[in-house]
């Protein structure tokens, strides 16, 4: 082994063998990306890059929840897509509906100065809020059999729900949809800024978990007057932010009901698993088609994400941009929860042996239940990104990307955040290759990598079962 | 057969001691197959229980039907007298059940001290009885932050009793931990069971290998054909090879040996 430190080509062979061996998720990424960069121009690759991974973290927003729910409890959702369907919808009514009538927000102004007042509004949300957060904090891990006091995460989320509730009021009573969105963002960012600089002190008591949510509304406040001057910005880019978050609860609720209704009686049957979703989704798709009608509904994007930056030769949509940093985050924050967390814990030990996590005290229905339900989240989050960079959404929108995120899932082994994520941007990448340089066999390069990748490594790129 | 004619002295003999687990006429079916037939079980409280069997018998059945992962079809499971047999796995678990499956059900993927922290359900550990299972077994400390799946087998199977101790449990259910392992392991093995009986803990104990089972347990129940045929101290099984042999079958096997054919 003395030939690694002279650098002979042996041992470098040796050297990116062993590397590649161990991280193939880095190595797939640059299987994919290296070969571009020889053929064609420098500053399309740039662009390319930047808008495969763009379109790649929106792909890993919509199936990161479909691959923990196969691997957690081995249930194939094909009902899936219906729920990105559902969320680009319910995104792409409030993005057109705000912009254009701030529709519902001045009778609610009225009815907050008809009943009692701003401040009493204020003081009520926030306190519903700190409920919400207590029941969330509480909720979820006695659920699943956990006695353990404090999970700080949960809690300082639970705690800018607190924040956030004060906030909207805050906003409502002001003025503008856009204010109110830009002002949750603030919140929410804020809430997690201070959760973050808290984690340190574990030691403190149970009393320590709403400081969070109490710090976060002044300072959401304070940041607000700051931004004011950007006001057209806010405006603009601040009504995304309802649109989201709509989209987020809404479709949380929808997998909700999805889950008892339809997922709950076909546990542990694969067969029926398949048929049963493939018909949710069929239903759920004409429902949609029933309140939406069959054709496009527009989706504009705000300005500030209109058109792109151009630096010298290289031009990067701005809205690829965007969605990448928000796939980032979302990839991020589902790493902390996964990785930093007790919740993580459990899910990290159920999807490799589910009986034993029972046999250990919790009630794996419960932590099912709850990544259902954040799964569905995501893909209403990612369904609302989709809609967005397509500036329009139809009905086969879900059924569409579901194909590729099943491609996705697959590649990055089953059951894994991380190779979901890295699968994602690889299938991004190659996508946007693949159309510039061989359009004719740009559809069939997802499939090709899958079934190359899986003769290479047939559990996929991060395996996590046995 | 020869155990039937056992069964008519000894059986159902119930040992000294009040039960802390009992199974009363459990039937048990897997699919199609019925594979328990009227179990009658007691684990006393405090003591160690060997429950041995030829393949098949339905050691492993019997274990996964008092946790609840396979329901039972009749009879009752009673855990510290109240009845647990349509209880979900995860309320049996906290009424203080422990159990290390034939396959230990190590997290692979996590690592030694996480495995450990799924099993705390407080969220933190006891320090002084995590300083008690580190003393028990060295090699949990030194692998503390490598994934669970690097160990060795042996190690996997402390790591699995481990487990199972992290917090405190009223009854121990362990099947087969001395399977696949080199005897110096067995050897290990053999000292944490006679510790954990010294502390008089609860337990009972699915075996093959009758060396191990002789020398750990307190109380013997032979299992056979989805029946408990015998029922008596150990020292009574120990001291007569013939009834051994009658019981376990070829003695060979009953010692640890290579198992007959089918």
């Amino acid at each position: 082994m003395h030939g690694v430190s002279r650098l002979s080509p042996r041992a470098w062979y040796g050297r990116c063998r062993q590397l590649l061996a161990g991280h193939p998720h880095y190595a797939l990424l640059l299987v994919v990306t290296l070969p571009a960069l020889l053929a064609m121009p420098g500053s399309t690759w740039v662009t390319l890059t930047v808008a495969g991974l763009g379109m790649g973290t929106m792909l890993f927003v919509m199936a990161s929840g479909m691959t923990l729910t196969f691997g957690l409890m081995s249930v194939l959702n094909l009902g899936h897509g219906a729920l990105i369907t559902v969320g680009a919808f319910i995104g792409a009514t409030l993005v057109t509906g705000l912009a254009t009538g701030h529709w519902p927000l001045p009778a609610l102004s009225s009815l907050v100065t008809a009943t009692g007042g701003p401040w009493l509004w204020r003081i009520g949300a926030l306190s519903l809020g700190l409920l919400a957060a207590a029941v969330l904090h509480a909720g979820v891990f006695r659920l699943a059999g956990e006695r353990a006091q404090g999970e700080r995460a949960a809690a300082a989320a639970g705690s800018s729900a607190a924040g956030l509730a004060a906030l909207a009021t805050q906003a409502l009573v002001a003025g503008t949809w856009a204010s109110a969105g830009t002002a949750l963002a603030v919140g929410v960012a804020a809430g997690l800024a201070v959760a973050a600089a808290m984690r340190g002190r574990q030691a403190g008591s149970g009393l320590a978990w709403p400081v969070p949510g109490l710090v976060a509304p002044p300072l959401a406040i304070a940041l607000l007057a700051w931004l004011r001057p950007a006001h057209a910005f806010t405006a603009d880019f601040g009504l995304m932010v309802p649109a989201f978050l709509a989209a987020i609860v809404l479709v949380a609720a929808v997998g909700y009901v999805f889950e008892r209704l339809i997922i709950r009686p076909v546990y542990g049957n694969h067969l029926k698993q398949i048929m049963v979703t493939v018909g949710a989704a069929i239903i759920i798709g004409e429902i949609v088609q029933a309140i939406w009608g069959p054709g496009q509904v527009p989706m504009s994007r705000p300005d500030t994400l209109q058109g792109g930056i151009s630096l010298g030769t290289v031009s990067i949509e701005s809205y690829r941009l965007f969605a990448g940093l928000m796939g980032l985050l979302v990839y991020w924050g589902l790493q902390r929860l996964i990785r930093g967390t007790r919740l993580g814990l459990l899910i990290r030990a159920g999807v490799e042996d589910r009986e034993m996590v029972q046999a250990l005290g919790y009630r794996i229905e419960a932590l099912f239940i709850a990544v259902f339900v954040g799964g569905a989240a995501l893909a209403g989050l990612g369904g609302v990104m989709w809609g967005l960079y397509q500036s329009f959404v139809t009905v086969s929108l879900g059924p569409e990307m579901l194909v590729l995120i099943i491609i996705v899932i697959i590649i990055g082994g089953l059951g894994s955040i991380t190779g979901c994520f890295y699968a994602a941007l690889v299938v991004g990448l190659l996508n946007n290759y693949t159309i510039y340089l061989f359009p004719k066999v740009a559809l069939f390069s997802s499939i090709g990598l899958m079934v190359l990748v899986l003769l290479w490594r047939p559990q996929g790129l991060i395996p996590t079962m046995r | 057969m020869a155990a039937r004619e056992v069964l008519k002295n000894s059986a159902f003999q119930q040992p000294p001691g009040d039960a802390l687990l009992q199974l009363q006429g459990v039937h048990t079916n897997i699919g199609p197959y019925r594979i328990l037939h009227g179990v009658d079980l007691a684990v006393p409280r405090g003591r160690v229980t060997a429950l041995l069997g030829r393949n098949g018998a339905g050691k492993t059945t019997t274990l996964r039907t008092v946790m609840g992962l396979w329901r039972a079809r009749a009879g009752r499971v009673l855990f510290d007298g109240r009845d647990i047999s349509r209880a979900a796995t995860a309320a049996i678990a906290r009424a203080g059940i422990a159990y290390v499956p034939e396959n230990m059900g190590i997290f692979k993927l996590l690592t030694v001290g996480e495995n450990l922290r799924v099993a705390a359900r407080e969220g933190a550990f006891d320090p002084a009885r995590l300083a008690w299972l580190r003393e028990l077994f060295p090699a949990l400390g030194r692998f503390w932050d490598k994934p669970a799946g690097t160990l060795s087998g042996g190690q996997q199977q402390m790591l699995a009793i481990a487990r199972a101790l992290i917090e405190p449990r009223r009854l121990i259910l362990i099947d087969e931990p001395t399977k696949g392992l080199a005897p110096a392991i067995v050897e290990q093995v053999m000292e944490v069971v006679l510790e954990l009986r010294k502390r008089e803990v609860s337990m009972l104990l699915v075996e093959q290998n009758f060396e191990f089972a002789s020398t750990v347990a307190d109380e013997v129940a032979v299992i056979d054909n989805g029946r408990i045929v015998f029922v008596e101290r150990m020292e009574t099984l120990r001291d007569d090879p013939s009834l051994q042999d009658q019981l376990l079958g070829l003695g060979v096997a009953a010692r640890g040996g290579p198992e007959p054919p089918a």
